[in-house]
């Protein structure tokens, strides 16, 4: 079938951004429209002794500006987080937080006044002249010093800076196995602190109308609908109905944008306080402080071996970043780190905890990953560690721990099971793409031109597919469909692979098919795009949703040819009565269902079909991942010169998007391994690296192409067997490369170094090593 | 003050504070939104268009400076009916992911391919240096620049 | 933005008038890649802007009785398009390839490159590597002065307010000069540099002759390393010399100490750096 599931199908999104006619927020202009700025603190930690805005108000252009205090007195509610209960050890502590502060800033950037104006620049000089008394504390931002207690407590009144802590697994067992144990292999494991950097920056525009008492939000955020809850039921507390949020294009999110912002809040609240739709668009420079950094996480990781080299338990203890606050998002990455530490290995007793701390940061929360790329991480960095110390080749030491295929369903130490994985040959199978043979002869030849050269593999596997998912499917009266869908698509080619999916399931024409998405008036529930679920989890909704269709379809198919609808066979589009030629198209089965009068009541009015797909333990899209660099030991300058990738993300639904997805992810995981790094002044809180010339993420003279093959293996989790395709990339890139780069240094004598391996440090890890 | 420029083609005027950029102008008086406003200090690419065929971030240049020069956009790049080859192959591709760099992206190719028909990777790699994408990892961006570069040696 | 004026001379000399006339209250546009992220950030706003970036006069580059000259207005695109840059000053080449990107070269300048006086630039050491000279016109005429003598400190150099920078001259004796540039970033396209350099020579009989090494970003401007060249001058072609001569440079820098890299890291660089410009100087050289 043309355009079918498996195909390399072009996206039906790309004409118009192929034109520039992609309508993001920003690019949505209305009458009246006024704009908001935020003015944000300065300090790390501070005491706000006064705030005078009267100078700033009087200045012309200005409609208005509003602080903490009339936050408090218009009662608007406040943000918060979902604590998992299950994994909770001890009490959670949430300082829930509002999207103008009072009395205290707890890092650079919190919102500390909104200043509303006829246009941005006069919004802009006015917070210039808004005149704030802090009085400075010292802050705590760096986690090596917070996990040491070697700070000051970032919120008054607590004992430390732990708020919560989440823990897994059998400590006793784990102690046991280490009695037991032949080797033990020690690190404590660094994961930087990176941020997401999607290139449209965060823009919220609120509007109010007075008759109605209703608002509508647009903003670049990958799950409406779970905004449209969090705003309406906590903050203005209002009907769901009176709180429209539409996500239009979103130039990418990658986790970042998976919850509300403040600036959502406040530019409905001053909409609705002025009568002027409200736009609110971030710099960039506001971007780097204000949008949730992601991993930051320090790890005391204990691994034991026996004498065959056989991994026997595990010890993790872990220290997260969480920020000032706890992000609407802020547990979800240690609550996936906990969960996944048992990664691709058989590793039977494993016991992890994982504290997380507050800080004078930004928060914390999802970036494409959230948590995986961080346990990931932990596990191959201990492999090759024993590899080395326990000098195994680190293929075999791999394949020795690597849980089989005939292993599987596979019951790990922690929580999941995994239901299927060819590990073992996956690796294999990457081994000979990388071309892992003739390395020696390669480095050789990098020796020749004064070079060092390294090459380094990572074995990985990732927990996709969260929550459930609701699919519509309607047919309108002149047999065009439209999926109305609860996930959304900002880059991800949804549209594309939806009408593949229908087309394939229905026998409708791939053009037929139309997807409504992004906005809570059209879509009545969802749980929008995060952690590699749409095609999995929203798929498999709307294969069942397809399913209803097809029995509607059947019923009203047994009326019009005057049979049982137990007679009727649907195959490829076509309702036929079984064993004769009579057959009834879906197109027309769509049109006639909209018959106005003389039509079965019982046969309802339309064809359509909804799917809710509950998506259980979800499911292990895996792989392995080879990285080859050389390295100019004089300046520390490393060049990645290959990498490999195998991976199983179940069925291909579309291998050309595919390989877009693996391409992202992996570009994100070797932009942290080797180039991107958050880092925060160590004393006074500021934030360095705030701009594209120092948070440097890859650019495209960066990179080699990248050596992609697919191995799938179907999962029996959903009707698709897909797995989730959007973050494995980012998993397994990190400590590949970091293999790579330290085996390289291995003959100079070093042993580890941390993310990002910049030149400066490869350099100084070299000097050392002397 | 008044600045008199041509705009894919058009003669265009246009009476704005001498402190408006060529991105603003474009966006706001001509509601030309391709061009992206992705940092607004010229580190990003996602505004760029080409000035009397050159490409150029928008954002760094004042629109006085646009008095008589020719700006194009990707708006003027080509209709449905009738993509460029960089378009054609961007799509056949699936160059793209988000869209939100697509604009520049497109258009500092454009620029590559009209003073050098035959780049090599490296060539291509370096012409699209100045413009960041998050999503794609540019091997399908280089790959369709390449494939372009084909196409319009072959149809010229 | 803040508000201002923006004006747009049609000549140097309309350009210049100007200059005199509403200095010093007014602003120089030529590319802009620098000074607009500098207008939007700051509340300093002069009350005019003068662009001066398509000047004819500022363009063109050509030959000239006393070397090459280089209008202040040709952008680092047009440098590593012109052959006259490829025949006499290659090493230019490569140095404007790493400013920025393609839409930093097609609007930035080298005289604005020169003018805005950052220690990272990347047109001033090979520059300063070929004995550059510059003219500078004012109200009362024209004075030329040596590159060096234009950078005075980060961001500030010796032009008075009423003067304009209009052309750039590499002398005679340095056309055709061996030459080598080098930029340390932390990426390719797009970057700062930690640290740039740059060695000019010429060999006559097996020993360095005229031997010029310039680095950049280790100190508040764009240096010569004077040492360094006297240490080799005069002196037979020899690896370790060369590595020696490096050790030297690294005393005649100041480097600063920042998240972006610690002194002691831009301390070697330098060495490295210069080291690897001199070789590569030494391999393009005719060696009778």
């Amino acid at each position: 079938m043309k355009n079918g599931v498996g195909q390399p199908v072009t996206r039906k999104e790309d004409p118009k951004f192929l034109m520039g006619r992609g309508r993001y927020v920003d690019d949505i202009d209305l009458p009246d429209l006024a704009y908001g700025f935020v003015l944000r603190s300065i300090h790390a930690n501070a005491k706000i002794r006064s705030i005078n805005t009267s100078e700033a108000k009087a200045l012309p252009g200005v409609i208005g500006i509003l602080t903490g205090d009339d936050y408090v007195s218009d009662g608007l509610g406040v943000i918060h987080a979902e604590i998992n209960p299950n994994l909770l050890k001890g009490e959670a502590i949430q300082y829930p937080h509002a999207a103008l502060v009072r009395e205290y800033v707890k890092c650079v950037g919190a919102p500390v006044a909104f200043v509303v104006a006829e246009t941005q620049s006069i919004a802009k000089d006015a917070a210039e002249i808004i005149e704030i008394d802090y009085e400075i504390l010292e802050s705590a931002t760096d986690l090596s010093k917070v996990r040491s207690g070697n700070t000051p407590i970032v919120w008054e009144g607590m004992k430390s800076n732990v708020s919560f802590t989440y823990g897994m697994g059998d400590a006793e067992k784990v102690a046991a196995a280490f009695s037991d144990s032949a080797h033990i292999v020690k690190s404590t494991v660094v994961n930087n602190r990176i941020t997401t950097n999607a290139m449209e920056p965060r823009c919220s525009i609120g509007i109010f109308e007075p008759g109605e008492e209703k608002f509508t939000l647009y903003s670049s955020n990958q799950r409406p609908n779970n905004a449209r809850q969090a705003i309406a039921n906590e903050i203005f507390e209002i009907s769901e109905a009176q709180l429209r949020v539409i996500s239009p294009d979103v130039g990418g999110g990658f986790g970042m944008k998976g919850s509300f912002y403040g600036e959502d809040v406040l530019v409905l609240w001053a909409a609705r306080k002025y009568s002027r739709p409200i736009k609110w668009n971030s710099e960039r420079s506001e971007s780097f402080v204000t949008d949730s950094h992601a991993r930051d996480v320090i790890s005391d990781c204990e691994m034991s071996f026996d004498a065959d080299g056989k991994v026997t338990g595990l010890r993790v203890h872990a220290d997260y970043n969480i920020g000032a606050y706890v992000a609407p998002g802020g547990s979800i990455s240690p609550m996936w780190f906990t969960l996944l530490l048992s990664g691709v290995y058989r590793i039977p007793a494993v016991e992890v905890v994982t504290r997380c701390h507050f800080t004078n940061t930004i928060s914390t929360a999802p970036y494409r990953g959230a948590g995986r790329p961080e346990s990931a991480f932990i596990l191959e960095r201990l492999m090759d560690m024993a590899s080395n110390q326990l000098n195994i080749d680190p293929i075999e030491i791999r394949r020795k721990n690597l849980i089989t295929s005939d292993e599987m369903p596979y019951q790990t130490a922690l929580m999941f099971s995994y239901d299927s994985g060819e590990f073992i040959e996956i690796m294999d199978e990457a081994v000979k793409e990388a071309n892992w043979s003739e390395f020696e002869e390669r480095k050789k030849e990098s020796e020749s031109k004064g070079k060092l050269r390294g090459i380094g593999l990572a074995c990985y596997l990732e927990g996709a597919a969260p929550f459930n998912e609701r699919m519509e499917i309607r047919f309108d009266s002149g047999g065009t469909v439209t999926v109305v869908a609860g996930t959304h698509s900002h880059g991800q080619g949804h549209e594309t692979i939806y009408s593949q999916m229908v087309s394939d399931f229905l026998g409708v024409p791939y053009e037929s098919v139309h997807l409504v998405q992004g906005d809570t008036d059209k879509v009545p529930m969802g749980r929008g795009t995060v952690g590699s679920r749409s095609i999995t989890v929203g798929g498999s909704a709307l294969r069942l949703a397809s399913d209803e269709v097809i029995e509607k379809g059947k019923k009203i198919a047994g009326h019009l040819l005057e049979v049982s609808p137990e007679d009727i066979e649907f195959n490829n589009g076509t309702f036929s009565v079984a064993g004769t030629d009579k057959s009834i198209d879906i197109t027309e089965i769509a049109k006639r269902s909209h018959t106005p009068v003389m039509w079965p009541g019982e046969l309802g009015m339309g064809l359509e079909g909804v799917g809710v797909f509950q998506s259980g333990p979800g499911n292990f899209p895996n792989g392995c991942q080879i990285a080859e660099v050389e390295v100019d030991a004089e300046t520390g300058k490393v060049t990645l010169e290959n990498m490999v990738i195998v991976g199983d993300v179940g069925t291909v639904i579309n291998p050309l998007l595919l390989g877009g997805q693996i391409h992202g992810g992996l570009t994100q995981g070797i932009g942290q391994a080797l180039f991107e790094d958050v880092v925060y002044e160590k004393n006074g809180g500021q934030l360095l690296s705030a701009s594209f010339q120092d948070y440097t993420m890859p650019r495209a003279d960066d990179l080699p192409f990248y050596d992609i093959t697919s191995h799938p293996v179907p999962t029996k989790q959903n009707p698709l067997g897909v797995k989730g395709a959007g973050e494995t990339g980012t998993v397994g890139a990190p400590p590949a490369v970091l293999n790579a780069v330290i085996n390289a240094l291995q003959s100079k004598g070093v042993t580890d170094i941390e993310m990002p391996a910049t030149p400066e440090k490869i350099w100084l890890a070299l000097r050392k090593a002397a | 003050m008044d600045v008199e420029l041509i705009i894919n083609g058009e003669e265009k005027t246009a009476s704005i504070p001498p402190e408006t950029t060529l991105l603003k102008l474009l966006r706001e008086e001509f509601y030309l939104t391709g061009a992206k406003t992705g940092c607004d200090v010229g580190d990003c690419g996602a505004c760029t268009v080409l000035v009397d065929g050159e490409a150029v971030n928008s954002c760094l240049m004042l629109a006085g400076q646009l008095q008589g020069r020719s700006v194009e956009t990707i708006e003027g790049l080509a209709n449905l009916e009738d993509f460029h080859p960089l378009q054609k192959n961007f799509e056949d591709l699936g160059s793209l992911q988000c869209g939100f760099c697509g604009p520049g992206m497109i258009l500092s190719a454009k620029q590559l391919l009209e003073e050098n028909p035959e780049p090599t990777k490296q060539e291509i790699q370096d012409a699209i240096a100045g413009n960041l994408c998050r999503c794609t990892g540019y091997t399908k961006i280089v790959e369709a620049v390449a494939d372009a570069a084909k196409e319009m040696r072959e149809e010229p | 933005m803040r508000p201002f004026e923006f004006i747009k001379p049609d000549s140097e000399a309309s350009a210049i008038e100007l200059l005199g006339k509403l200095s010093p209250n007014v602003r120089i546009l030529a590319g802009g890649t620098d000074y607009l992220v500098d207008l939007k950030h700051t509340a300093d706003v002069p009350k005019t802007v003068m662009d001066i970036s398509r000047l004819p006069e500022l363009k063109g580059i050509d030959e000239v009785d006393d070397g090459l000259r280089i209008g202040a207005g040709v952008t680092h695109t047009e440098i590593m398009q012109n052959p006259l840059i490829k025949k006499y000053a290659p090493a230019m080449i490569h140095a404007a390839h790493t400013i920025g990107a393609v839409q930093t070269r097609n609007l930035g300048t080298i005289g604005g490159n020169l003018v805005t006086c950052v220690p990272s630039m990347d047109s001033g050491p090979t520059l300063v590597a070929l004995d550059a000279e510059v003219n500078i016109v004012g109200k009362d005429g024209t004075r030329r002065i040596s590159l060096t003598d234009l950078f005075v400190g980060p961001r500030k150099t010796s032009l008075k307010s009423n003067e304009l920078l209009t052309e750039i001259i590499i002398p005679k004796r340095s056309l055709g000069k061996p030459a080598n540039f080098y930029k340390f970033g932390l990426r390719k396209g797009q970057a700062l540099a930690l640290v740039n350099a740059a060695s000019s020579l010429w060999i006559k009989g097996g020993c360095f002759k005229d031997l010029r090494i310039s680095i950049g970003a280790v100190a508040p401007v764009v240096i010569r390393c004077l040492k360094a060249e006297k240490y080799l001058e005069g002196k037979k072609i020899d690896e370790k010399l060369v590595k020696e001569a490096g050790n030297i440079a690294v005393t005649e820098a100041k480097p600063i100490d920042d998240f972006r890299a610690s002194q002691s890291y831009r301390n070697d660089l330098i060495a490295v750096l210069v080291t690897r410009t001199i070789n590569a100087a030494i391999d393009l050289a005719d060696k009778d």
